[in-house]
């Protein structure tokens, strides 16, 4: 696996949705690639302050207030003016805010251009798809469908329509790789 | 005259005491025979899932975490074991069918036009049937309730509550006249209904034609047969057909056992399928080979919540990927995919030799069956104490025996299997 591909995997895998395989995989390149590795703390760090945010809620007369404000404007009707006005080349200060607007918007099709270029997945890459994702592939979608139906019988049926819920379980969360300490069946262990 | 009073004041004594035992005899009787009865309901339950002409609809209600998932399908049974299922609600799912002839079960879905086909695992012979009734009896502690009407049909209702505290509860209505689960009812160790399935109409024809099981599949379907082989009892066999070593879990979430097992292919890889039952609900692993290398003590897991309370755990051990799917908490299925290991496996068995001596051979033979390390390390404990060959042990509990029933027929007492238990597969 290389370190492009480790990348593209490193949120699903800090959310707990790759497969065991696919876990460990990363698990082992993290250990090798200090570059990766950062790149994983970064996003961890990111998710865990994204997670620890407060949630804003609005204020119950929010709606109100602002359809109050707004319907307390006075009606405008000199819209379509102040819609072109930055577009009227009528001074040297205009046409250097329109040639800064094209520029700004050709930087940012070429950024979205080459992030998309980035994440579309390669065929080698498809497979790290998880089976509740949205965009997964046929092969993922065949291999979920086949092992439902190897578990199913006839009194329990499982649906391919139902999609298991991704948040309602805790083993879910965080990344899903962790040490098992060496057991000897010989000894006393821990009770089942 | 003393003599005599005495002597009549005896027989008197003796009458009142052959009276009072008889009397708590003929207390004690009805208890004796309710038990009976159960036990007569749930084998005539158990025989009429495959043995009893049906048309009905059935109508099935799962909480999910998104809200409640409810489904209604068209069932018809024939009463030499085949079956059909169409769904009907949700729209989503409506048109797709699952047929069960006693040999194959295959699932239509329109969506897709293809047809899934794998091996069937119904048991209608009269040892699975036996044995089946025995796995409820012995992991269920089952209590008949008031009669009740469930589709218009006078239902025994019972009420099967798990040995252990931490499985699930299910309650059943049965068909008074002919023993088909008319409706069931199943609950979490915390109270949480997690399925209700019931028939909304239902009857019970004399016959019911072949065109009627049979799933209306249009021509140009596609059929995919992931079974690569028939249904097998051994890990040896498996293992040959699988062409790689498909390896047993040395511990068990409680009451399961090794039901069968068959070789399948999923998405092109041929892998090992072995399922488990404690009776009512069923686990299924399934193994395949993954790419060797990286740290043997590291594990990745991944658990997906299914419907009907199950859970799916992915797990990499060693060179295997493995599935686990079924109900009960995902701690415990992990723990089933952990001693999966081949390492535990060689040092399980090594410590068996050095405590079993020449006995140990049966380890062998009995793992290959599929036994746990419990069931081997008990049934082993009651050949040294109590003298009978293991392989007419293994016989016992094949048939649906559990160690606990094997221990009282032989006079072994519990305790010292517990202790043996305690020392050779980390306690009871």
């Amino acid at each position: 696996m290389n370190c492009r591909k480790v990348c593209s995997l490193l949120s699903a895998y800090i959310d707990g949705e790759l497969t065991g395989a696919e876990s460990l995989r990363i698990r082992h390149h993290l250990a090798e690639c200090s570059r990766c590795e950062r790149e994983h703390e970064s996003l961890l760090e990111t998710k865990l302050a994204i997670c620890g945010l407060p949630v804003v809620q609005p204020d119950p007369e929010f709606e109100r207030h602002l359809m109050e404000m707004v319907s307390a404007l006075p009606p405008d009707t000199d819209w379509k003016q102040r819609l072109l006005a930055p577009f009227v080349l009528d001074g040297p200060r205009n046409r250097v805010r329109l040639a800064a607007a094209f520029a700004a918007a050709g930087l940012l099709a070429l950024a979205l251009s080459v992030r998309w270029t980035l994440d579309t997945p390669t065929a080698s890459a498809s497979s790290h798809v998880t089976a509740y994702d949205p965009t997964y592939t046929p092969m993922e979608l065949a291999r979920e469908r086949d092992l439902r139906f190897v578990h199913e019988s006839f009194e329990r049926p499982q649906p391919v329509s139902y999609s298991a819920p991704t948040d309602a379980h805790p083993f879910e969360r965080g990344p899903a790789v962790h040490p098992i300490t060496a057991w000897d069946p010989a000894q006393p262990g821990p009770s089942r | 005259m003393t003599n005599a009073n005495t002597s009549g004041a005896h027989l008197r004594w003796h009458i009142m005491a052959a009276l009072t035992v008889a009397l708590i005899g003929l207390a004690a009787a009805p208890g004796r025979s309710e038990t009976q009865e159960v036990q007569d309901i749930i084998r005539r339950y158990v025989k009429a899932r495959h043995t009893v002409n049906l048309r009905g609809r059935m109508l099935s209600v799962q909480p999910t975490a998104n809200g409640v998932r409810t489904c209604s399908r068209r069932i018809v049974r024939r009463s030499d074991g085949r079956s059909l299922s169409v769904f009907e609600t949700p729209a989503q799912e409506r048109g797709a069918a699952i047929a069960d002839d006693g040999t194959w079960l295959i699932r239509y879905d329109p969506r897709d036009r293809v047809v899934r086909k794998k091996r069937s695992f119904q048991g209608v012979d009269a040892r699975s049937v036996e044995r089946n009734v025995r796995l409820i009896l012995r992991n269920y502690a089952v209590r008949r309730e008031p009669d009740e009407t469930v589709a218009g049909r006078n239902c025994r209702r019972l009420l099967l509550e798990p040995s252990r505290p931490r499985n699930l509860t299910v309650r059943l209505w049965i068909d008074a006249g002919t023993g088909v689960e008319m409706r069931r009812d199943e609950q979490d160790a915390a109270g949480n209904t997690i399925s209700i399935m019931m028939y909304t109409s239902v009857e019970f024809p004399r016959t019911i034609s072949l065109s009627e099981v049979t799933p209306a599949i249009p021509r140009g379907a596609r059929t995919v047969n992931i079974s690569r082989s028939g249904l097998m009892t051994t890990g040896s066999e498996i293992s040959k057909t699988a062409r790689f070593p498909v390896r047993f879990p040395l511990a068990l979430p409680w009451g399961y056992e090794f039901d069968r097992g068959t070789v399948v292919e999923i998405a092109g890889r041929r892998s090992g399928f072995l399922r488990y039952t404690d009776g009512l609900s069923e686990i299924t692993i399934i193994q395949s080979r993954s790419s060797p290398g990286g740290d043997p003590s590291m594990r990745a897991a991944r658990v997906i919540p299914r419907l009907y309370g199950e859970v799916e755990v992915d797990y990499a051990l060693d060179d295997l990927q493995i599935v686990v799917v079924g109900r009960g908490e995902a701690r415990e299925l992990i723990a089933m995919a952990e001693t999966i290991s081949g390492a535990r496996e060689t040092a399980w068995r090594s410590a068996m030799a050095r405590t079993f001596n020449s006995r140990a051979t049966a380890v062998g033979p009995m793992r290959d069956r599929g036994l746990s390390a419990e069931a081997i390390v008990a049934l082993l404990t009651i050949a040294e104490r109590a003298g009978p060959s293991p392989t007419v042990l293994l016989a016992s509990y094949q048939a649906g025996w559990g160690w606990r029933d094997i221990a009282r027929r032989w006079r072994v007492p519990e305790a010292d299997i517990n202790r043996r238990l305690q020392t050779m597969v980390g306690g009871k």
